[in-house]
């Protein structure tokens, strides 16, 4: 790729190669499910704690849309890999891709929340989970949690193509 | 088996090209390498890139799939 990663202008994740992967070591798969699972839940929870917590009407409706998305990415999940059980998922403080949810909460707490910013949150989230996905793929080699992680790389692309429109649209 | 036929034809691509091409195409589809040094993937990199830093390149050419396209950066 002609310039590099200098002139790449799309979004960029960060971490080393293993970052993020400490939560899918089991290697079962319906542990490697659950754990994908519970952290698509963890994200719909903090787009709903920050709906709460912000007064801004556009604002409270993106965060909506955005945790809907979750709720309908939970629903697919459940769909396409039936039959694993999802028994009490444990409430996660991490995130898709890694991050720790109570850290964005305490950010919010401290400064009203505007479109730019969820919309940065949510793309910054995603990216970094489409990384982690892809690296779990490419490293994993049973093939049902293979075909999991690829499934989520591809979801979290099809969320980020959501919110780089949501972004065009509010630069406009 | 010559390692550069890896990334044949080996043209040179914008990143504007590349961000299209991931942007119409499944992650599975094609292979995204960086190639600079560890610390400098930590800091930043693109999405769903896998880290080999250019002289374990030739030593770790089986972990790429010659089939897919390959984008090095």
């Amino acid at each position: 790729m002609s310039g590099g990663i200098i002139a790449y202008d799309g979004g960029k994740a960060v971490g080393d190669e293993e970052f993020g992967m400490e939560f899918f070591v089991s290697g079962d798969f319906s542990d490697v499910f659950r754990m994908g699972y519970a952290m698509e839940d963890g994200l719909q929870q903090l787009y709903l704690i920050l709906k709460e917590m912000c007064d801004d009407s556009e604002v409270k409706a993106l965060l909506g849309r955005l945790a809907k998305f979750e709720e309908g990415h939970k629903a697919m999940l459940e769909a396409k890999f039936p039959g694993t059980a999802i028994t009490e998922t444990a409430s996660l403080d991490t995130l898709e891709g890694g991050f720790d949810k109570q850290q964005i909460i305490d950010h919010f707490n401290s400064r009203t929340a505007t479109l730019d910013d969820i919309i940065q949150l949510g793309m910054m989230l995603e990216t970094q989970a489409f990384d982690l996905y892809n690296r779990l793929a490419v490293k994993e080699n049973d093939p049902e949690s293979k075909e999991f992680f690829t499934f989520m790389a591809n979801e979290e692309r099809q969320h980020l193509g959501f919110l780089s429109k949501e972004y065009d649209r509010l630069l406009l | 088996m010559n390692w550069k036929s890896l990334f044949s034809p080996g043209a040179n691509m914008s990143p504007e090209a590349v961000k299209s091409f991931m942007a119409e195409h499944n992650p599975d589809e094609y292979q995204l390498v960086d190639v600079r040094q560890p610390k400098e993937y930590g800091k930043e990199h693109i999405p769903g890139s896998m880290l080999i830093p250019v002289k374990e390149l030739i030593d770790r050419k089986d972990e790429l799939d010659p089939a897919k396209p390959t984008f090095v950066y």
